[in-house]
């Protein structure tokens, strides 16, 4: 195989050979053994034994592996366990406080019962935090306006949450009142608001 | 998933001298075509060559009425970038009508410029299909091809490229910028995907062991009235059934001056409707004459299939919409 | 590969995967001790297929290989290596073929669902004579409704994890609708006695229908486990789970009704053409709808059963009344146009004011009030009744509206509640909880009932081990389950009453229990504190803990019955269905041929409603649904390879958040005294039915067109393929 040089930092070069990797997850560091086929899905669940991220589709296609990445929502059906190892990764479990106190988004959905089966929760939440991030940069969505200038938060209306939350499918169609949730966290906590 | 080695370049020079001994190996950037496809058994690559720590690949910048962005910039970064979002608004909307947040925050622009058709015989290793397997046949032409290609297909295969982007990076002249074992080029967006005819498994001009570095366009009045209309039977988080890269730049009377249109969801690429600047000059989007001309030339030669033929109308109007909607914006920025 | 045989397999290379614990073909997987010819539903229901237990190949997706290995990565890598040869034949899949794999045109089945619900469901009706009345019919309308193959497509996998405790002991977790279903399945299928074999499945993510019945997955795993000598967990990817679980079949169906000038309803035929596969008769209800709706003097029904190569079909929400009530909805709005009549008021004219079925009274019909309530909440006076009169800028706007209907399913269930000296209080059953709010309604009827504040209740469900409970299926459970909740906490709080008045040396001995009452663990006296407290009851009994089961006993699935013998007697056997209107405003851009639903407004009566906030999801998850089947779901066959082609969640499409507008629920007060002691309906189920009708409906109102095709794409906008009203 391939002999490293001083500008390849990093390689596995026995396809089949476990690697043992460092990852933050929720603010620990893990040790956790993969190989270059395992996927932050599959490391996360059968590795690392953290199963609140689900599996629906494995194809990024659906939105309910959802996690943070260094603050930003991905799939991680489609991340390498590999790539995933500099980055500081938040799970469904890392939300809540360390007392148990739930973050408002998990506390919002159960209040609104934006779930029924729960299976997809966990992603619809992961996405829930990150489009408020998101918003709170001023990042457009499809539904904003191109016309409409951004300073500050943009504007999360009903149309602007439901086009920024359709990367996760609910099968059991709890849409209405995930977006009853993610509006009334996303008004209490809006800076521009008194 | 098939095994596979995997390497981490920290710099191009190493990721390049990396795919040229190693033909075989893919760049990994962000993997939401590769991954999906190399756990459906349609590719797999005996090397991944991560090329997300390279420095110095994924700044935007914009200056001297030009726009340059880098291959592994994320589409989420890019469709939010102030100068993209002000100096080239359909660009902005071309990566945000695609995908998914999440998807967006991964997929690199380089990547999204490579990803692979949706049609399902292509994702299917059990079907035929010329694209995946050369010589084994076309199981989409006389089958489940509701979402496929009208335009520019063959007898070999009728896949269509699924991206946004793309399509108007085509409509704005943009460039894509390569580094291979022969040194730098830059090629024409327009000419960076490839027809089919007999031999749809090479879609773009990509030589073995060369990686796109970036992406740049003009910036102008064209790309700053640019309009990026995606039709689709989902309201999002779907591929375009048709998508309608417009722009022009109108003259204070409503007039055109200068305009410009390429079709995705039509074609195994980006389809430009290069006449768009003749026919429209001087006229108004609401003129039929030179709009059903426009229309005519967009879709000229268009072979639909049993099952895509509602394409050709819908994309013939989604033309006409999309400069309806520029002609209403521009009209809204004088006033 | 959809036809033919296996003729050589080589496992070598999959063997030598590294992390390949074993390797099973048809050739060397372990056999099932016992094959049932068919499955004996009253034991278990499922597929009867077998496979891995020979070469045949009956469908494409049918499993031929599993690979147990210490990774998923290396049993999915392993899985592709192991090569096979077949002998392939043409297969024969769709609904257009002429002869079909038993070389006939089809068959009409004597039963359907292999008996389930024998007597209930027959796979014939004949009323009257449907032929007959439609020749005095003074408008006739004739059609065929062209309904895709769907699938269920919970968000979580189907999957077994099975594991062996011993010899003869298995516990399995499992992705179940209905745990001692399960149970008794496997322990059929393996030869065990039925209490060696646990299985536990508390929350399942969705189910839909497709996690009901006992799979080949399930018996699989726990086979593959024995082989191994070490649990084995086994999950479908979700490719796979379009030809493991079942679907809802494509479907044709064709009607001919008819009706006078002034629009009553005088007669109608309805035949349904769908497939199954060669080992088993599948085929939902879809005429059903036509039995029991509206005043409908004459019926005849019939299916024809086409024999192909296809997996088996099964229970997705609303099995039977989801396709029929389509149809039968969108004929009554073809029927108002035809006779320029508002589609409610067609609907009024044909109102069964008695069951259809057998003359008998309803148990509670309030449809009437539905509609009306529905036409002020969604302003259906607003309608102009002319179609493509309606219009926004570049848009059409159209208004459909349907009835909607399900049957009040009633199954028996048994629960225990338990108090303890803690002052907590337990409900216990085995059933799951698919996202129904299981636990939820256990735990709120089980406080309400023993006084208790909910935090002092809790639910121990989704374990064989528990008191035995029905399939979650049917909007049946919560009246069902809830109603044995309901005995086992009377029974309880009885008991302890009693304890505390018959007890000598008790401070309440001799107390009329009747004035007597269980407020947060104390026990007041004619409303005021008597310093007396359940726990102190029990401590004073030298318990630790009461319990007290509760059951729940309807006399088998759909029975007419009330449940209470003594009533039965008394009382003549009624219809029981749950009834509403849903109301639907599409926008369609018919250049580009896209449909926007942009409000649906649904008014319903379900019996009592337990949890209003539990039953508004339900309901708003199905009326989506609904609007699913109306312009999304469709599974393609390619019929010349016998193979589904778009078997993911990106090509099948299903609503994304942003499809789904508002949705405006209102139930109404729905007292029934008949149906259960919780007076409880259900409302699973009921939300699907209608809505496509009242879709297709607004589309025609917005357009002009007829669509019996479903689902409605753009395509048919744009292509020019209407189909007027037939009058005949």
């Amino acid at each position: 195989m391939v002999a490293p040089r001083p500008d390849t930092a990093f390689a596995v070069h026995d396809p089949l050979a476990a690697v043992t990797l460092r990852l933050t997850v929720n603010g620990a560091v893990t040790e956790v053994s993969v190989e270059p086929w395992t996927t932050l899905l599959d490391a996360l669940r059968e590795r690392i034994g953290l199963t609140g991220t689900k599996k629906g589709c494995d194809h990024g296609a659906c939105g309910a592996c959802t996690v943070l990445i260094d603050g930003r929502r991905v799939l991680s059906c489609l991340t390498l366990a590999l790539s995933a190892r500099d980055g500081a990764i938040t799970t469904i479990e890392g939300l809540a406080a360390p007392d148990g106190t739930l973050h408002p988004m998990q506390r919002a959905f159960a209040e609104h019962d934006a779930l029924q089966c729960g299976y997809c929760t966990p992603g619809q939440i992961m996405s829930a935090v990150a489009v408020l991030a998101e918003a709170d940069a001023g990042r457009p969505s499809a539904a904003t306006d191109p016309a409409h200038r951004v300073t500050g938060r943009a504007v999360l209306d009903e149309r602007e949450i439901r086009e920024r939350m359709s990367g996760n499918l609910c099968r059991c169609a709890a849409y209405q009142n995930i977006v009853a949730a993610v509006r009334e966290v996303a008004e209490a906590t809006d800076p521009s608001r008194p | 998933m098939q095994p596979f080695s995997y390497v981490e370049p920290r710099s191009r020079a190493e990721a390049l001298r990396l795919a040229q001994a190693y033909p075989e190996a893919r760049f990994l950037a962000g993997g939401t075509t590769l991954v999906d496809l190399m756990k459906s058994g349609v590719v797999h690559p005996p090397m991944l060559i991560d090329v997300n720590r390279i420095g110095g690949l994924d700044e935007i910048e914009a200056a001297e009425g030009s726009l340059r962005l880098g291959a592994l910039a994320r589409m989420s970064d890019a469709a939010s970038h102030e100068a993209v979002r002000t100096q080239a608004p359909g660009l902005s909307e071309s990566l945000l009508f695609a995908a998914s947040g999440q998807l967006r925050n991964m997929a690199s622009l380089g990547g999204n410029l490579l990803q692979r058709t949706r049609c399902l015989y292509f994702r299917d290793r059990h079907f035929p299909c010329n694209k995946r397997a050369p010589g084994s046949g076309c199981g989409a032409i006389d089958g489940e091809n509701r979402a496929l290609a009208v335009l520019g297909t063959s007898a070999a295969c009728i896949a269509n490229y699924p991206g946004d982007f793309a399509i108007m990076l085509v409509a704005l002249d943009g460039t894509v910028y390569l580094d291979g074992p022969a040194g730098e080029r830059a090629v024409p967006a327009a000419t960076f995907h490839r027809l089919p005819a007999d031999t749809p498994h090479i879609e773009t001009v990509l030589a073995p062991g060369e990686m796109i570095t970036a992406i740049s366009l003009p910036l102008g009045a064209l790309s700053r009235q640019s309009r990026y209309l995606k039709v689709r039977d989902r309201s999002s988080y779907e591929y375009a059934s048709v998508s309608v890269a417009a722009a022009a730049d109108f003259a204070p009377d409503g007039t055109i001056r200068d305009a410009r249109l390429a079709l995705g969801g039509l074609a195994a690429k980006p389809w430009p409707v290069t006449e768009a600047a003749l026919l429209l000059a001087g006229r108004r989007p609401d003129d039929p004459v030179a709009m059903g001309r426009l229309m005519d030339a967009a879709v000229d030669g268009a072979r639909p299939r049993s099952g895509n033929a509602y394409k050709v109308p819908q994309a013939r109007s989604a033309i006409r919409r999309a400069f309806a909607t520029l002609a209403r914006r521009s009209a809204r920025s004088v006033a | 590969m959809a036809r033919g045989a296996i003729r050589t397999v080589d496992t070598l290379a999959a063997e030598a995967v590294p992390g390949v614990v074993r390797v099973f073909t048809p050739d060397t997987m372990p056999r099932l001790p016992s094959v049932p010819e068919q499955p004996d539903w009253d034991i278990m229901y499922g597929s009867s297929f077998v496979p891995m237990a020979d070469r045949t190949i009956h469908y494409a997706g049918q499993p031929i290989g599993m690979v147990l290995a210490e990774t998923l990565e290396a049993a999915r890598h392993a899985a592709t290596l192991i090569h096979y040869e077949f002998a392939a034949e043409e297969p024969v899949v769709g609904l257009d073929v002429t002869t079909d794999l038993a070389g006939e045109p089809g068959h009409e089945p004597e039963q359907i669902w292999l008996g389930f619900v024998a007597g209930y469901l027959p796979g014939a009706v004949k009323r009257g004579s449907g032929a007959a009345a439609l020749d005095h019919a003074a408008v006739r309308l004739e059609g065929r409704w062209r309904l895709s193959t769907n699938h269920h497509n919970p968000m979580e996998l189907v999957a077994s994890t099975a594991s062996w405790e011993s010899a003869d002991r298995l516990t399995l977790y499992e992705t179940s609708q209905h745990v001692a279903n399960h149970r008794n399945g496997l322990a059929k299928l393996l030869g065990l006695p039925r209490e060696n074999v646990r299985v536990v499945a508390s929350y399942v993510g969705g189910g839909f229908g497709c996690k009901g019945p006992v799979w080949p997955h399930s018996w699989l795993a726990a086979l593959a486990a024995k082989a191994a000598g070490r649990p084995v967990r086994l999950v479908l990817s979700r490719a796979q789970m379009y030809t493991a679980v079942g679907y809802r079949e494509e479907q044709w169906i064709d009607l001919r009704i008819g009706a006078t000038q002034e629009g009553k309803l005088l007669g109608a035929t309805v035949t349904k053409l769908s497939a199954t596969p060669a080992w088993e008769d599948w085929v939902e209800p879809s005429w059903y709808p036509f039995t029991f709706m509206y005043d409908l003097p004459a019926l005849e029904t019939r299916c024809r059963l086409l024999r192909a190569n296809v997996m088996a079909p099964t229970f997705m929400r609303a099995p039977g009344e989801a396709p029929g009530m389509l149809v039968q909805e969108c004929a009554m709005n073809e029927l108002a146009a035809e006779l320029g009549v508002d589609p409610i008021e067609l609907r009024l004219r044909n109102h069964a004011d008695v069951y259809p079925i057998d003359g008998s009274q309803w148990s509670s019909k309030r449809l009437k009030e539905c509609y009306r309530v529905g036409a002020e909440r969604f302003g259906w006076a607003s309608r102009s009744p002319t179609p493509r009169s309606m219009r926004e800028g570049d848009l059409l706007i159209g208004m459909g509206m349907a009835s909607a209907s399900h049957t009040v399913y009633r199954q028996p269930a048994s629960a225990r509640v338990t108090i303890t000296t803690t002052g907590i209080a337990h409900v216990a059953a085995s059933a799951t909880d698919i996202g129904t709010g299981t636990a939820t309604f256990l735990r709120q009827i089980t406080a309400d009932e023993l006084g208790l504040p909910l935090d002092a209740v809790q639910a121990l469900i989704g374990d064989t081990g528990l008191p035995e409970a029905p399939m979650q299926a049917g909007a049946s459970l919560t009246s069902s389950l809830g109603s044995a909740a309901l005995a086992a906490a009377r029974t309880l709080r009885g008991r302890v009453l009693a304890l505390a008045t018959g007890t000598e040396g008790s401070p309440l001995y001799g107390h009329n229990e009747n004035d007597l009452a269980l407020d947060d663990g104390r026990i007041l006296a004619g409303g005021n504190p008597t310093g007396q407290t359940v726990s102190g009851v029990l401590r004073r009994a030298g318990l630790t803990e009461l319990s007290s089961d509760g059951r729940f006993d309807p006399g088998g699935m759909g029975q007419v019955r009330s449940g209470d013998p003594v009533r039965d007697r008394r009382e003549a056997p009624r219809g029981m269905h749950s009834f509403g209107a849903i109301f639907a405003e599409v926008a369609v851009d018919p250049e580009l041929g896209l449909i926007r639903v942009r409000r649906l407004t649904g008014v319903y009566a379900c019996g009592r409603i337990l949890n209003p906030k539990l039953a508004e999801s339900q309901l708003i998850g199905g009326i989506t649904w609904g609007m699913s089947q109306a312009l999304f779901e469709v599974t393609h066959m390619d019929a010349r390879f016998g193979r589904f082609t778009n078997t993911n969640l990106s090509e099948y499409m299903v609503p994304v958040n942003l499809d789904v507008p508002v949705i405006d629920v209102t139930f109404l007060d729905d007292p029934d005294p008949y149906i259960n002691p919780l007076g409880v309906k259900g409302v699973g189920e009921i939300g699907i039915t209608g809505v496509a009708a009242a879709i297709a409906d607004a589309v025609w109102h917005a357009t002009g067109k007829r669509l019996r095709t479903l689902p409605i794409l753009p395509d048919a906008l744009l292509d020019g393929d209407e189909i007027s009203s037939t009058r005949c």
